[in-house]
């Protein structure tokens, strides 16, 4: 039986060389695609450590000149941050929510710096501290509501006051064993000034990248605390008091708050689940993962209708392998073979041009791929295998390989079942 | 043999009905050689097919070697066509990516039979229908007789007892089917097949036990 499907596949070796040149450069480009979509699914734009059920953005515009409803005499920064903080107050007064707090348009863990370099602890210099920072727009009270720890100070709130900063616990640990870190002093020189902070509140570690090891994650609150600097895009958000019906409230939320909540120039934009306006700041990313997906689905579709048309102009050949006695089973089963094994060879083939170009190209695959600001990249520890080589081409060349032998057996299958689901005389009559 | 009892076949698409037969009783003999004639589009090879259970009647039962076999499963029937029936058609339905030897094989494929023993059995037809210096040829490397032999020879080779033949020698010339016939007659004499054979040829179904003749999905005599 399994010479006569070698015996086939060579007579009908035109139509198969084509297919198998075909599925030869497909898995190879599939390869790169699954590449470049692949460690995505492992990015994230939410980091660990928040309590983000229950918690919705609002996003605001602001009116400009010549807009429905402008008022020019309330467009001054003082007039703007007034008018930004009503809104908040009349989130915090509504008996369905239990609390709102200012945040920026990503969350402390995500679009953050780092440094290795001198820190000044109070007036003495420390070095070989690493450490990430993140530029804080606002306020406190985001932390709570976000459900972090406070660790300091203890049985008190963070205080909100410009040019404070607040650190991380393993940072405090380090700097500070032992002490109450409070009202402490933390200094840094860049080449053009001095940078000082007073810290203000000591919170759990936030993981951010663990595997570059910082020491601890520094939150600076800037000069003003609600810099409403016209870079910066601000966001309330709430979170949800317990028993309250939450979708008839958000369905009513996003019909009414353009008014209800319209202060100054500030009016509201959009209502929906943090997490949801989170990603929505990762749209570059997700477009690129689209059209690679776009890509992939495509060049699946080739293989898939190369298969179908080769299996379904053999179709006369299986109502005569059935009237000589051919059962449904070993007649699906001859055809399954035959692109199987086409496949097996194509597959090879294409890895190992694949591999070719990744060795003699100096490529380095192992490097997360599409990337951006506002996305916490894949780790070494969320996905090790991506920065193992053979493990990581391994593990994409099988993910490719499902994916085709998928495509190709199901269009396989599927013209033969519906050739063997008639009457034999009736596929017979086609011929 | 071959018992048709009150066989009817409609064939129903959403605008026609087409009742290709209509209430067929025909009975057939072992070891007889029944030829079957009729105009074109008379229900000949729809009764045929339905006698090779290659095709289902609307109602009705077919018995084969005094059973019936209408109710038998796909893979049943699939056993029973493999053992018991050989197919001859008009177009002689080779497979073209198949050698002669492989063609003729093709029944035994289905069976639990090794290799040697196939290829040994295919041989031994291959030479009884004048072949055997064609073995490794293609089905578009023969004439159309030779195409016809190699297809006798793959019904016989699985030697099964009633050997079915839907027109033939429809595609071939008066000297081909002349040897055809031939053949087909040695297969009923020697080796004691029952066949039933539709033909369009007078002088060849004269040659037969027994002419049926049909018209409209009905015998008529
Ligand atoms: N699959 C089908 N669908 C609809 N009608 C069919 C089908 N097969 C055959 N027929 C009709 O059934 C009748 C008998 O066909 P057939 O047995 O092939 O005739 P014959 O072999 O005598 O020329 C014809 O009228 C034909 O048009
Ligand atoms: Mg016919």
């Amino acid at each position: 039986m399994f010479k006569q499907i070698l015996k086939q596949l060579w007579f009908y070796r035109r139509g198969n060389a084509w297919l198998f040149v075909e599925m030869t450069l497909i898995a190879a480009a599939s390869w790169f695609l699954v590449n470049a979509v692949w460690p995505g699914i492992y990015r994230t734009s939410l980091p660990d450590g928040y309590e983000t059920d229950g918690v919705y953005a609002v996003s605001l515009n602001r009116l400009s000149e010549g807009q429905n409803g402008y008022r020019p005499e309330m467009d001054t920064p003082e007039q703007r941050s007034v008018d930004f903080h009503r809104i908040g107050n009349a989130l915090r007064e509504m008996p369905e929510v239990q609390d709102a707090a200012p945040v920026g348009a990503t969350l402390p863990g995500l679009n953050y710096s780092n440094y290795n370099r001198a820190i000044m602890v109070d007036t003495v210099n420390r070095y070989g501290y690493s450490y990430a920072y993140h530029i804080r727009e606002a306020g406190a009270s985001d932390l709570e509501l976000l459900g972090y720890r406070q660790v300091w100070p203890q049985g008190a709130p963070i205080e909100d006051l410009p040019n404070t900063v607040i650190i991380t616990e393993d940072l405090a640990q380090a700097l500070f064993p032992g002490e109450n870190p409070i009202g402490r002093r933390l200094s840094q020189f860049s080449t053009y000034q001095e940078y000082g902070w007073r810290i203000s509140g000591v919170i759990a570690p936030v993981k951010v990248e663990k595997d570059k090891e910082y020491r601890g994650f520094v939150m600076y609150a800037g000069p003003d605390i609600v810099a409403l600097d016209e870079g910066m895009s601000l966001v309330w958000i709430f979170r949800v008091a317990p028993g309250v019906d939450e979708e008839a409230f958000i369905q009513q939320a996003k019909k009414t708050w353009r008014e209800d909540l319209a202060f100054g120039n500030w009016r509201v934009a959009s209502v929906m689940p943090l997490e949801e306006n989170l990603e929505s700041a990762v749209t570059d990313t997700f477009m690129w993962r689209a059209l690679f997906i776009f890509l992939l689905v495509c060049i699946l579709i080739g293989v898939a209708s190369f298969a179908w048309l080769r299996t379904r102009e053999r179709r006369g050949e299986t109502g005569v392998r059935r009237a000589m006695g051919g059962s449904a089973g070993s007649i699906m089963l001859t055809q399954l073979a035959e692109v199987w094994i086409l496949f097996a060879a194509s597959l090879i083939v294409g890895l190992l041009i694949v591999l070719n170009v990744l060795i003699f190209g100096k490529i380095d695959f192992c490097a997360p791929g599409l990337s951006s600001y506002y996305v916490l990249n894949v780790t070494k520890e969320s996905l090790p295998v991506l920065f193992e080589p053979v493990l990581h081409f391994l593990a994409v060349a099988g993910i490719v390989a499902g994916l085709l032998i998928v495509v190709v057996t199901l269009s396989t299958i599927v013209p033969v079942a519906g050739a063997l689901k008639e009457s034999p005389a009736d596929v017979l009559k086609d011929e | 043999m071959i018992k048709l009892i009150e066989i009817s076949k409609i064939y129903r698409t959403s605008e026609i009905e087409t009742m290709a037969l209509d209430n067929i009783n025909l009975e057939v003999r072992e070891g007889e050689f029944v030829s079957i004639m009729g105009p074109s589009g008379c229900g000949k090879s729809t009764l045929l097919n339905i006698a090779g259970l290659l095709d289902e009647p609307s109602s009705g039962t077919v018995e084969l070697h005094g059973k019936p076999v209408s109710g038998l499963n796909a893979r049943e029937a699939a056993r029973f066509r493999n053992t018991e029936l050989g197919f001859v058609f008009q177009s002689f339905h080779l497979i073209p990516s198949l050698n002669v030897l492989d063609n003729v094989q093709m029944p035994l494929l289905y069976r639990r039979m090794g290799a040697t023993e196939r290829k040994e059995r295919a041989l031994k037809m291959i030479e009884a229908v004048g072949l055997s210096h064609r073995v490794k040829h293609f089905p578009s490397q023969l004439s159309g007789g030779q195409c016809q032999r190699v297809a006798i020879a793959r019904a016989l080779v699985g030697d099964p007892s009633i050997i079915l033949a839907d027109e033939p020698t429809g595609n071939l010339d008066s000297k081909m089917g002349a040897e055809v016939m031939e053949l087909l007659h040695e297969v009923n004499k020697q080796r004691g097949k029952t066949i039933l054979m539709v033909t369009h040829n007078e002088s060849q179904a004269k040659q037969t036990d027994r002419i049926i003749r049909m018209l409209d999905g009905r015998i008529i005599g």
